[in-house]
This record gives structure tokens, sequence and C-alpha cells, in this order.
């Protein structure tokens, strides 16, 4: 499997998911995707550990990261991400169905980079992603050190 | 109080002055249990005459009479030779330390408070009946002047009178201090308790925001996406259908949303400021926008006053009064929406919204503000019955009250009270 894609998506509900991926698939974005199922296997990624111990180097463009998840949920995701000065200035963007003070403070608070509200409407959901997805892996540009467009062969 | 090694007489009579028949009857059963032969004069005057003839070993006497109050019978029977040596026993709320010169002034005994208690009023009894043999050794001694209040006042009560008198002001005010101490104690746990149902309160809404919107943001992504994979296949009635599924799901999501808000408004903070209704109203009828594309409204909102209110709050609220007229104006065209004052109401202005649109009938208008309460069919008009819900729990929230006016097919005023911004900017 190819890991260098540039948008990590760390989402356990699998609907969800599919929604998101069909939605970037929508805007080509689709094959810039690696999505992982909750907050361990994100930790195991970043940090090389079980399944992506051979991992090659660089890292995702953007992370969009679900906060309501198994075993380690999207805060304790951040958390870690933020603290590590290697991986600090990874850019992140929760997406969470929650609208609710304190997980914007919190998620603020560690330093995410963007906080968007799961919209409930399909049309709305489908241009939020779009839009994230457009902006934070085609327009921003990433730190150094990112999977860049001209890393992956394009299918 | 320490305990006498004499008991005293507890068939001893007691001469109670009570204007209330309920209080005298009370205070009878409470003397009556223990012992104690019991006369009940209903004024000071008749309390005097009972006196002579009944011979009590105690008078206790209400403060508040006709004819002869509690001071002046006490200063009567202190004043009587062949009374003088029977205690008397002042009832009184003892409100102003006015009242302790009063009782010295008149030689009283003791004082004891209103509402009576029990335990308190008998141990009070016993007391001054023991003492009362003390009492009868002492001659009343030489006046004593005192200022008080910028008042000059002549006690001529003997020491232990003094004494005793004070005493029982002390214990008085104890007893006060301690029933207090007892209610606030009681309020902190109510506190706490509410402290713990608002806590839980708040758990729950962010269950209802996040658990239930995932499955609603489901049904509706995976009918969209069903409906772009297979639009082709659909008879009409299957389009039918899942736009009936589509229009329930959006319906629930709207009743989420509104949900919370309403809970959110009765559980979010007051942020008070000066607030300028009139800006508030444009900006809630520029939220509108989408609303009222399309449509002819003229729009009448004069100079409104400045209110103390929280901002966010009030918004809200006149955009539910606001989008209301927008939406049961529906039908008319053109639709005359106004907003303006009628004047005050217990020092607070009354301001109101008013539409010539589709009205409602009064006899429902008591089901105007509850929640989920509805006027109108669904399919007359969308809504979800929360929007007047929340405007009452605005207004409450801010002191004011809100009400309607209205008749089928002639429109709707709706108003509400706010607390006016005296101060001149």
């Amino acid at each position: 499997m190819n890991l260098l894609k540039r948008i990590l998506l760390v989402e356990d509900d699998p609907m969800d998911a599919e929604m998101t991926l069909k939605a970037l698939a929508a805007h080509h974005l689709a094959n810039e995707v690696l999505h992982l199922r909750d907050g361990a296997e994100a930790l195991d990624f970043f940090y090389r550990r079980g399944a992506f111990k051979d991992r090659p180097n660089g890292n995702p463009a953007v992370v969009l990261l679900d906060l309501k998840m198994p075993k380690v949920d999207g805060l304790g995701v951040l958390r870690q991400i933020k603290d590590d000065p290697d991986l600090k200035t990874i850019p992140v963007v929760v997406m969470t169905s929650s609208r609710e003070d304190r997980d914007l403070q919190a998620a603020y608070q560690l330093g995410v980079n963007a906080y968007v509200v799961k919209p409930v409407k399909f049309p709305e959901f489908v241009d939020a992603v779009k839009q994230v997805g457009v902006f934070w892996a085609v327009l921003n540009e990433p730190p150094p050190g990112s999977v860049s467009r001209g890393d992956w062969p394009r299918e | 109080m320490s305990a006498s090694t004499q008991m005293p007489n507890t068939s001893a009579k007691i001469l109670i002055a009570e204007d209330s028949a309920t209080q005298a009857q009370r205070l009878r059963y409470i003397l009556e249990q223990q012992g104690y032969q019991v006369g009940v004069a209903a004024n000071g005057r008749l309390a005097l005459e009972m006196a002579r003839e009944f011979a009590p070993a105690l008078v206790i006497s209400d403060v508040v009479m006709p004819e002869m109050d509690g001071y002046e019978l006490s200063r009567q029977i202190k004043g009587n030779p062949d009374l003088s040596d029977i205690p008397i026993i002042l009832v009184t709320t003892l409100s102003d330390p006015q009242d302790v010169i009063r009782g010295l002034e008149c030689r009283a005994d003791n004082f004891i408070l209103k509402p009576y208690d029990e335990h308190y009023l008998l141990s009070r009894v016993q007391f001054v009946l023991i003492n009362r043999e003390m009492r009868r050794t002492q001659e009343g001694g030489m006046g004593v002047e005192i200022y008080f209040n910028g008042e000059r006042h002549l006690i001529t009560a003997d020491r232990l009178q003094i004494l005793n008198l004070l005493l029982s002001t002390y214990e008085a005010a104890i007893q006060r201090n301690k029933e207090l101490k007892r209610s606030q104690d009681e309020l902190q746990v109510l506190n706490a308790r509410l402290e713990v149902a608002n806590k839980e309160l708040e758990s729950f809404s962010y269950s209802v925001s996040h658990d239930l919107r995932a499955p609603l943001r489901h049904i509706e992504g995976y009918v969209a996406m069903l409906v772009e994979d297979a639009k082709d296949k659909f008879s009409s009635e299957a389009q039918r259908y899942v736009t009936v599924i589509s229009d329930a799901s959006r319906q629930m999501g709207d009743l989420i949303d509104d949900l919370l808000a309403f809970s959110r408004t009765g559980r979010a903070e007051m942020r008070e400021s000066r607030v300028d209704l009139h800006a508030l109203a444009h900006e809630a009828i520029g939220d509108l926008e989408m609303a009222t594309r399309g449509r002819n409204i003229g729009w009448t909102i004069p100079s409104l006053p400045t209110v103390i209110g929280d901002r966010a709050m009030l918004k809200q609220a006149l955009a539910n009064l606001l989008g209301n007229a927008v939406k049961y104006t529906r039908p008319c065209d053109p639709a005359q929406i106004k907003m303006g004052c009628a004047g005050e109401e217990n020092g607070r202005i009354i301001v109101f919204v008013r539409d010539n649109g589709v009205g409602f009938d009064m006899e429902y208008a008591g089901k105007l503000f509850g929640v989920f309460q509805r006027l109108h069919r669904a399919d007359e008009f969308e809504g979800t019955g929360i929007g007047l819900a929340n405007v009452q729990r605005i207004i409450a929230r801010h002191g004011g009250r809100v009400w309607a006016e209205a008749a089928p097919g002639a429109g709707a005023t709706f108003y509400f009270t706010l607390k006016p911004s005296r101060s001149k900017t």
C-alpha cells in the first residue's frame, strides 16, 4: 500500500468515512487519502509502530481528525501530535459532529489548525469536505517534510 | 439558663393577653399540656381586669393589641401594688432595638419571639417562674437615664429585670441566628443539587448534539448517494418516497438544532449590557435574507429604546419573532411587519412585533408558548414549535413577560417587556 498520502483521514465510523471519501472523490482527491480507523492506529502511523514500522518518510499535508473514537480519541491524538516537535507542524483539521464549546475550547487550546462541524445536510457536507480538502491539500503550502504533489504516481 | 434545684409549681396560673384567637389557642394548648392553668384575655384592658381576679403567677402578653397594648399593660401591672410582682413576658418580633428600650421602660421581665418556638417558650416560662421568688426580695431601684436613638429614656426597672430582659433579648437573637444558619445550609444543599442537575442537562444536550446528529447525517448522505446512483432506475413513486425520507430527516435535524438552542438559552450565562433594539432588529432582518428573498415585505421599524439585556439572547428572540412574522405573512402581498413601543408596565417598556399575516384563534393562545405546540398544521406552515417557547424563556430570563393578540386572517401582534436603559449616551 502506498502510504505517502497527502490527506490522512482518521475516522472510526465507516459510514462517515465512506461519505467523506466519496466527497473527496468528487473533487479528484480520493487518491490522496489514507484512511485510519481510530486514534491508536493514527499514533502508530505517526510514530512508525506496529503495521507502520517501515513506512517511508514524509508526513501528510493535512490530518482530518474525528473526535469521538474508541481507544484513543481525537483530542488524545491531537495532544500527542502537537506536543511533539517533529509532528507539531502537521496541519490538523478536526471534523466532528460536536459543536460543543468544551470541545472547541479543548481543541484550540491544543493548537488545532481548524475545526469543522460535519454538516447534517449532505450537499453541505460534500461542500465542506471539498473546501477543506482542496484548501489544505492543494492550495495551502504544507510544512517542509510533508508529502508533496510530485511524490507519488498519478493513477 | 442553669437548671434550678427547685422545679416550678406546674399547676401555676398563667394569663395570656392575645387578640388573635388562633395564637391564643395555640399558646393555651402548649401551656395546658405542661399542666399550667391558663386564662385568656383578648386585649390589654381585659387582661388587666382578669389579672385582679385570676391572680396569675405569670402574664404572657402580645405587644400589639387593641384598646391597650402590651407595653401599657406591663406598665399598668407593674404600677399596681397588688399586681406589681407578677412577672410579665412580652411577645414580640423584636425587629427594632427600640423594642428593647420600650420593654425596659415598662419594666417587663422578659421577651419571647414571634413566631413561637415551643421548646424555647416553655423554658422561658419555667425560668421566669423560678426567678419570681428571687424578684420578691428586691425593690425597684433608682431610675437610670439613657440616651438611645436621639431620645432620652428613664429606666426604673430593677437590675434583675434589666438583666433578664437583656438576656432574653440576646437569646432571641441567637435563636434567630440559628434559624438563619439553618436556612443557609438548606440553601447550599439545594444549590448543590441544582449544580448536579445542570451538569446532567449539559451532558444530555451534548449527547443529543453529537449522537443524534450522526445517524441523521448518514441518512441524508446515503439517500443523496442512492439518488445519485439509481436516479434513472426510480419510478416516480419511488422518487417521491425518497423525497419524503429526505424531508423527514431534514425536519429531524431542525428539531434537534432548535432543541439544543432552547436548552442552551436555559443554561447559558447571561451577559448583560445596553442593547440598541433598533440596530438588533435590523441585524435580525438581515439574517432573514434567505426567507425574505422574492417576497414583497413592508418593514416599519421606528427608533426603538435601548434596553438592558443579553445581546445574543435578545437577538435570538427577535429573530424568532420576526422570522415568524415573515413566515405567517407568506400568503400576503404585500406583507406588513412593524415593530414599536406600546407604553410601560411596572417600569419595563413594552415592545411589539406586528404582522398582517394569517393570525391565529385566540382560543388557543394559551398553547402559543408551549414547547412543540403549534397552532397550524405542518402542511400549512413548516415549523418545530419551539421558536415561541424560546422567546418566552429568553424574555423570562430577562425578568419580562410575553403575550400575543391575534385574530384568524387578521394578523398577530406579539408583545414583550424589557428593562429600559435610562442613562443617556
